[in-house]
């Protein structure tokens, strides 16, 4: 079964590089069609990526302009190496560690004036979801809040290897390949990144304690 | 197996990285151990949990401003893909920076000449030297004394030089001889001629002041140096 599944994911790997290629040639020619189409594949999931890394809108927003940036005028040193995908995604995670670095050198927080980002952040800027009914909605909905508040205490380095595991669905591999560190450096930072949200989860769960009203008697 | 061996290895167990023999012997571990299922069934809804985030909706300002991105970047690309192209690119950056440069200069630069030129018209007439007045007395500096008019005297030798001390009143007080002898009749007949001459003082700074005067005497001619 396992077997079956690697080959597929083989197929769909041959397959996906050499749309690939395809797509890197097209954007060296200058194809206007080419800068659309790699735009519209990549740009949800590299604004999902830092968005989860950075947690703030505005932060993202500029990432994803770096990443994009740098993927253009860098599209010619591109030699295939390795995925458009994991190389796009190491562009972002370099920058959003930039972004973060600057942040905590320069400005801790700042009151954002932008509406329409804030509004991201909401219900509203997510995108629709298939949930059937208000209760299971508001319910989804204060799990999803818990766990993105625990993904934004954990470790900076192993958020992003669980993010990229478990929000992006990268292979070990490919978060080998995008983190530069070696498959077993991987292994450890998803097992310590999900223990870490477990842990966070588990406090966030436990029952807080309840004051004692004693009532007291007049002596 | 111990528990702690199937712990760190229920993430990549939910990962479906565990295989073959491990595998099952995790399966097993898992089916006699409550607390290791527990932990394994936590991890799981928590993966399930951070796989069923929504994902974020990428703003629209974003996307438009990532459409102007590419469409700059493209057009950029496509400038700079061959020499020619790039050297076109270049003269037609550097002409735009020139222009930029020059347009905030221009209306400045125009009016202050303008101006100036407006200026040195109106000032000119204005501006005529005044013609100096020929026998006005010079203060600043120093001016020597000099002789005015020389008393009648029989020195006669064929060359005297004497030095003449003028006060500020413009008389001579003293002599001394620079160059040629003088007789004791001569010094009669010189101090005589001094006393008679008539000297305009030395000034510094336009007051009177004392000051110096050569009297050269050759036969009768009489040249004087001042």
């Amino acid at each position: 079964m396992a077997t079956a599944i690697l080959d597929l994911n083989a197929q769909k790997t041959a397959v996906t590089d050499s749309e690939d290629l395809a797509l890197v040639r097209s954007l060296r020619e200058g194809s206007e069609r080419a800068y659309e189409t790699l735009l519209l594949r990549f740009q949800q999931p590299v604004y999902n990526l830092a968005l989860r890394l950075l947690n703030d809108p505005s932060d993202a927003s500029d990432v994803v302009q770096e990443v994009f940036l740098k993927v253009f005028r860098n599209v010619g040193h591109f030699r295939g190496q390795s995925s458009l995908k994991t190389w796009i995604f190491r562009i972002a995670i370099n920058e959003a560690h930039n972004q973060r670095r600057w942040f905590f050198r320069h400005r801790h927080r700042e009151v954002g004036i932008d509406d329409e980002q804030e509004d991201a952040r909401g219900r509203a800027g997510t995108l629709a979801d298939a949930s059937p009914s208000p209760f299971d909605y508001a319910l989804d909905r204060e799990k999803q809040a818990m766990i993105e508040a625990a993904l934004t205490r954990i470790n900076p380095t192993f958020r992003a290897a669980v993010v990229l595991r478990d929000i992006t669905d990268l292979s070990y591999e490919e978060i080998a390949e995008v983190l530069q560190v070696s498959l077993g450096t991987v292994k450890s930072r998803i097992l310590r990144g999900r223990e870490a949200l477990r842990h966070e989860l588990e406090m966030k769960l436990q029952p807080q304690p309840v004051m004692n009203w004693l009532p007291k008697t007049a002596e | 197996m111990s528990c702690q061996t199937v712990l760190n290895s229920l993430s990549e167990f939910l990962d479906h990285r565990v295989a073959g023999e491990e595998r099952a012997r995790v399966t097993v571990h898992l089916a006699e151990c409550r607390e290791c299922a527990a932990h394994l069934r936590e991890l799981s809804e928590l993966r399930n949990g951070l796989k069923g985030l929504p994902p974020a909706a990428v703003p629209a300002r974003l996307r438009t401003q990532l459409q102007v991105l590419a469409s700059h970047e493209r057009a950029h690309w496509n400038a700079t893909k061959t020499l020619p192209l790039a050297l076109r690119a270049w003269a037609a950056n550097m002409k735009l920076a020139v222009d930029n440069l020059m347009r905030p200069l221009a209306v400045p630069l125009a009016g202050g000449l303008a101006s100036a030129l407006l200026l040195f018209g109106l000032l000119v007439p204005t501006l005529g030297f005044q013609p100096s007045v020929l026998n006005d007395v010079p203060t600043g500096f120093y001016t020597a004394a000099t002789l005015v008019e020389v008393a009648p005297t029989s020195i006669n030798n064929d060359e005297t030089v004497v030095e003449l001390y003028v006060d500020a009143k413009g008389q001579a007080t003293d002599y001394s001889v620079q160059r040629g002898s003088v007789s004791p009749a001569m010094q009669a007949d010189l101090t005589k001629m001094m006393f008679f001459s008539r000297f305009t003082p030395a000034t510094w700074f336009g007051q009177p002041t004392n000051g110096k005067v050569l009297v050269s005497f050759r036969r009768i001619n009489y040249v004087v140096r001042g």
